[in-house]
């Protein structure tokens, strides 16, 4: 995908009002400091790469979003309105759907249910299976991965393909926004630039996409702005045709390192 | 890729390869089932021992000997229906002898000092179904490892049985209550009836329902159902309420049958139980097993029984012997699930 942004006037993206905005969110573990007031806003359309070393609180401030934690303190809003995420299911609600690292797969099950867990379909009291194993199909084969079977139990797959699962699941599930955490790191070279025209594809589809990734490689690809944690506070945010990957690792690692 | 969605929009999908796939593993897949192997080996059982001895099948009158063991059945798959819906969903309960034993000594206090019969069969339930929710919220809420807590309701109810029943059990209970347990409408014993209406039921809300995917779900990973909306903490305490549910039925209905509700009417009914949901496939681990599997898993463990007393096995043997296939059972799970892993 080729940059198309128009050279630096005011970027009409950020006219539009955010779908998801933080303010002054903060998380605590005991007296550990996982998050300090980060104002942090998602925009429809567009890919924000999420980055910092280890610890600076990238995987806590995306499960926030997604309900898996709660914040401790700060205001959450969804298009304006002020929202309260308390759980996943709150999260999911709003239309956010998450690709957790660990991938959150059951792996007991088949392909098909895991595609629809929490939200298999319905008919008279029952579970549609005929049409979860058409809808499986249809996921499966956006996604072009090679999949043996949607009735595979899911345990016995290979990584690259849990992990399309994965991400198969949060692109039926996420109605307006999709976080990934770490999307690309079980993956093969072949396999990530799939995932990563994948999530391209998305973005063209008006859905706000969230990366967590330590790839900069990756994340210079595809990312149309660049949001940078350190130790728990939020310290930069760039449009990628703003900024170089020189500033980007300075910001990450702290300028005085450098 | 966007020309694939496309065609996916489109509905132009090429054909796919995989159903072509799965049906040539079909046999395969069945073979490996364990219902299956369980309903062969069930089936040669009968084979092999009805050949041994005329008594175990068909003499010297019918029948009788397998009728009188489906009906001891019957009553053991009232609890085994629930049962394996809370290991399938990662759970564990040691409470239901406890359970059966109070709901009906409960129930047979209150028969006897006269309480309309559905007050009566209502508050057995409702004891019942007490211990039920605390199992459930000790485990969930309070995260209590659930081995200890039922075994700590387990002691509690089985506490209260004896000590409603004063040493005396309640006994002489009216026809209507009696004919609950001892009635044959269409000539098929009450015990069989409620297997006959319980067991297509659980079937049904395990493999059918969403609740049913849900407990598969809540039970293969926890916490990955939990992140996707599942309420897993409801599953599990909805679970832990059947099971005690239908303790409390068997309570009641043991006392109707013998007209006497015993402190101590079952003792070792729910290990039996959990050990043949086990042979049937249910993992301790939660996420796998069906009604049937646990159905078939306990009517090998109870034929094995029978054939032993019809064999003359010496009865301190026969326990030595339920003993060793359990083992074995376990141990080909344990055997499989590495082979899995390793290739």
């Amino acid at each position: 995908m080729a940059s198309s942004f128009a050279p630096d006037v005011s970027p009409p993206e950020y006219s539009l009002e955010p779908l998801l905005s933080l303010k002054g969110v903060s998380k605590f573990y005991g007296a550990l400091r996982a998050l300090s007031q980060i104002d942090f806003t998602i925009q429809p359309g567009e890919i924000q790469a999420l980055v910092g070393d280890n610890g600076a609180g990238k995987s806590t401030l995306v499960k926030i979003i997604s309900g898996a934690h709660t914040a401790d303190e700060g205001e959450i809003f969804f298009k304006g309105k002020p929202v309260t995420i308390r759980s996943p299911e709150d999260s999911i609600a709003l239309g956010i759907a998450t690709v957790y690292q660990d991938l959150a797969l059951v792996g007991t099950r088949d392909v098909a249910h895991n595609l629809f867990i929490g939200r298999e379909p319905t008919r008279w009291g029952m579970v549609d299976r005929g049409k979860m194993v058409a809808e499986a199909h249809a996921l499966i084969d956006l996604l072009n991965v090679d999949i043996p079977s949607v009735d595979a139990q899911v345990g016995k797959l290979s990584g690259g393909q849990r992990q399309a699962i994965a991400i198969g699941r949060a692109v039926h599930e996420g109605r307006s926004i999709l976080l990934l955490d770490e999307p690309t790191a079980a993956l093969g070279v072949k396999e990530s630039h799939q995932m990563l025209s994948l999530i391209e594809t998305l973005r063209d589809k008006q859905k706000a996409i969230v990366i967590v990734s330590h790839n900069l490689l990756h994340v210079f690809r595809i990312a149309d702005r660049i949001t940078v944690l350190r130790g728990g506070q939020l310290v930069g945010s760039r449009r990628k045709t703003d900024t170089t990957a020189d500033e980007i690792i300075r910001l990450i690692t702290g300028a005085d390192l450098l | 890729m966007t020309t694939d969605m496309n065609s996916v929009l489109q509905g132009a999908r090429p054909p796919s390869s995989t159903s072509r796939l799965s049906r040539r593993s079909w046999l395969r897949r069945m073979l490996g089932r364990r219902e299956v192997i369980l309903l062969i080996l069930n089936i040669a059982f009968i084979v092999v021992v009805s050949q041994l001895t005329p008594y175990f099948l068909y003499a010297p009158n019918g029948f009788a000997n397998f009728r009188v063991m489906f009906v001891g059945m019957a009553m053991e798959t009232i609890v085994l229906a629930p049962m394996v819906l809370l290991l399938v969903g990662g759970m564990f309960d040691l409470s239901v002898d406890g359970v059966v034993n109070m709901t009906g000594v409960l129930t047979g206090v209150l028969l006897v000092q006269g309480v309309p019969i559905p007050i009566a069969i209502v508050s057995g339930f409702l004891a019942a179904s007490a211990v039920g929710f605390v199992n459930g919220f000790a485990v969930t809420k309070l995260k209590m490892n659930p081995l200890m807590t039922t075994l700590g309701t387990w002691w509690i109810a089985q506490g209260i049985a004896l000590g409603a029943a004063q040493g005396i059990p309640p006994h002489t209970f009216p026809q209507a209550f009696k004919s609950l347990g001892q009635g044959d409408p269409f000539g098929i014993t009450m015990p069989i009836w409620y297997a006959i209406l319980l067991l297509p039921l659980a079937i049904w809300v395990l493999a059918r329902t969403r609740f049913g995917y849900h407990i598969y779900a809540t039970g293969g990973n926890r916490e990955a159902a939990r992140l996707h909306g599942v309420k897993v903490d409801r599953v599990t305490i909805v679970s832990f309420v059947l099971v005690a549910l239908a303790a409390g039925l068997a309570g009641m209905v043991y006392a109707a049958r013998l007209n006497s509700a015993g402190p101590q009417t079952v003792n070792g009914l729910n290990l039996r139980v959990i050990a043949g949901a086990v042979i049937g496939g249910c993992s301790l681990g939660g996420g796998e097993g069906t009604i049937w599997g646990g159905l078939l898993g306990l009517l090998f463990m109870t034929m094995l029984t029978n054939a032993s007393i019809v064999l003359g096995v010496s009865p301190y043997w026969q326990i030595c012997i339920l003993g060793i296939v359990l083992l074995l059972a376990v141990g080909a799970d344990a055997l499989a699930k590495r082979r899995v892993a390793s290739g």
